[in-house]
């Protein structure tokens, strides 16, 4: 039987030792760095547990939570890849606990919140700026006669190839993971960072969109599409495959050229 | 008010492109001596100025990577505390001609430094 | 607990070297560091060659050439100039002439590759790292004398 997993999961290369289909489960560490808002800083939990083969790290989490550690907390919801609440740094790489299978990661995975955002508490995040980052963008269709829009009597029409142009970007489910890896990001907290930019160009490149102009005035600055070096590690670790990377350089093209 | 970024973000890639061309032919010039020792002797390096051509072409390169390069730092200044990158601006501005004017002079044979 | 600035600068700066996660952050890390190089070494160059106009300047300016750390430091500007010109020219390519660039987005809606990461963008990227070593191997013989060209 084939050890491959299917295609959902992240295509991030990791070194994956040979898992014999004769393991049941194994005891392995977690390093979890955690950060405790009444003290004001990060301490270090260290925590074994036994996983199967099939465990993911948010699986692994959830039973120190209900077996060892009742205070360990952890922001999940759908466990299967499709929320985006999971999102943390994984051995140093921002992924989705739940699409990250735990025995393949060693005998010790370092667990850590996701970076460049602030803490609240054990393993979640404040993630209210990045969204507040995503509204100033106005990630929703811009029509020129809104009352059209909002009385309309029929649907707008799109062929596939309209849908094309921004279907992949559009299957973002907004994690965190890519403004975590983005360089820019950390140095720059005024950066819209990949997510943004990535939903700016979904909206734009929407055949129905009246508004990409306004879009790309906002974005026309070292904080929007300029400030984005190429680094890549937004689309290394999206675990959508969205590709963000692509988006802000399609959008730095139509900026660049003066059109959509 | 404002001329928009990406104005800025396209001078930065032309004077890129100038500079690629540029920069060749000054190396390609300092290795046609066939000897690095020798392509730095005094005589050698004089006589590179005589010729108008090749000063023009020093010129453009001087003027060109000194705004590309200025550019960036301010770029990187500017992520790093956006209050910093607005003062570097101008600071960066006025460095630049400085440093075009002492090319200037190097190219017109006039020196400035106070050295014996 | 607040931070101090140099705290926060530090924290900012690190967070180009890590994590490096794929080649081409590596490449952007690169490029950023070279660059800086190159600002540095621009306006020493520009005041260097100003004392070419001054025979005991320029005899000065000799024997400071010849001392060993100068000579690294030139090792390190040739590769600094390489690589920031052939990443220069791939990220021209791609940003400014839309080179690999798809016109039209693909249809399938599970996307193996990553159009931004692989095919024709890691060939450019696999371009600029072996293009620059390569030269700076030969700028370094050329520069230590063991590469005499005719």
């Amino acid at each position: 039987m084939s050890e491959k997993t299917s295609g959902a999961v992240s295509k991030l290369q990791l070194s994956t030792p040979e898992i014999s289909l004769k393991t049941v489960s194994k005891l392995i560490t977690l390093k979890v760095k955690r950060y405790d808002p009444d003290a004001g800083r990060y301490k270090l939990s260290i925590y074994r547990v036994s996983v199967s083969r099939f465990d993911t790290v948010l699986d692994a989490l959830l039973k120190v939570v209900r077996d060892q550690d009742h205070t360990l907390s952890v922001r999940y919801s759908c466990r299967m890849g499709i929320c985006g609440s999971c999102a943390m740094m994984i051995n140093g790489v921002p992924r989705l606990a739940c699409m990250t299978n735990a025995i393949s990661l060693g005998e010790v995975i370092e667990i850590e919140p996701l970076k460049n955002f602030p803490p609240v508490k054990d393993l979640f995040v404040d993630m209210d700026q990045m969204f507040r980052k995503h509204r100033s963008v106005k990630p929703w269709l811009i029509r020129r006669d809104e009352e059209e829009q909002f009385t309309a009597k029929k649907e707008y029409l799109q062929k596939p190839e309209e849908v094309d142009a921004y279907r992949l970007f559009s299957t973002c489910i907004k994690c965190g993971a890519c403004m975590a890896a983005c360089p820019t990001v950390a140095s720059n907290p005024d950066f819209l960072g990949p997510m943004v930019l990535a939903q700016a160009y979904r909206w734009s490149a929407d055949s129905r969109d009246e508004g990409a102009h306004i879009r790309f005035d906002i974005v026309d600055n070292p904080n929007g599409v300029f400030g984005c070096h190429f680094a890549g590690a937004c689309s290394a670790v999206c675990p959508k495959n969205s590709d963000p990377a692509l988006a802000i350089q399609l959008l730095r093209k139509s900026i660049l050229r003066g059109k959509r | 008010m404002n001329m928009r970024y990406s104005l800025i973000m396209k001078w930065q890639y032309w004077t890129a492109i100038i500079l690629i061309v540029v920069l060749t032919i000054h190396i390609v010039f300092r290795i046609i001596p066939g000897d690095y020792e020798k392509s730095l002797s005094y005589e050698n390096v004089r006589s590179n100025y005589s010729n108008i051509g090749y000063s023009i072409i020093l010129l453009i390169l001087l003027a060109a990577a000194l705004f590309h390069g200025f550019n960036g730092l301010r770029v990187i200044i500017y992520e790093l505390s956006p209050r910093a990158g607005k003062i570097a601006g101008p600071i960066l501005l006025v460095l630049g001609v400085i440093f075009v004017v002492i090319g200037l002079l190097t190219l017109l044979g006039i020196y400035i430094f106070p050295f014996h | 607990m607040a931070e101090s600035s140099l705290q926060i600068l530090i924290k900012r700066v690190s967070g180009w070297f890590v994590p490096i996660i794929n080649i081409e952050r590596l490449a952007y890390l690169l490029h950023r560091l070279t660059g800086l190089y190159l600002a540095i070494y621009l306006p020493l160059h520009i005041i260097s060659t100003h004392n070419s106009l001054n025979p005991i300047a320029w005899a000065q300016e000799m024997i400071l050439y010849g001392s060993p750390l100068v000579k690294i430091g030139e090792v390190i500007l040739i590769f600094a100039i390489f690589f920031h010109g052939f990443n220069g020219i791939r990220l021209l390519l791609v940003e400014y002439f839309n080179v690999c660039l798809p016109k039209k987005m693909p249809s399938s809606l599970y996307i193996e590759k990553r159009l931004s990461l692989d095919n024709c963008q890691k060939t450019l990227l696999y371009l600029t790292f072996v293009l620059s070593i390569i030269l700076t191997i030969l700028g370094t013989l050329y520069l230590l004398g063991l590469l005499v060209l005719w």
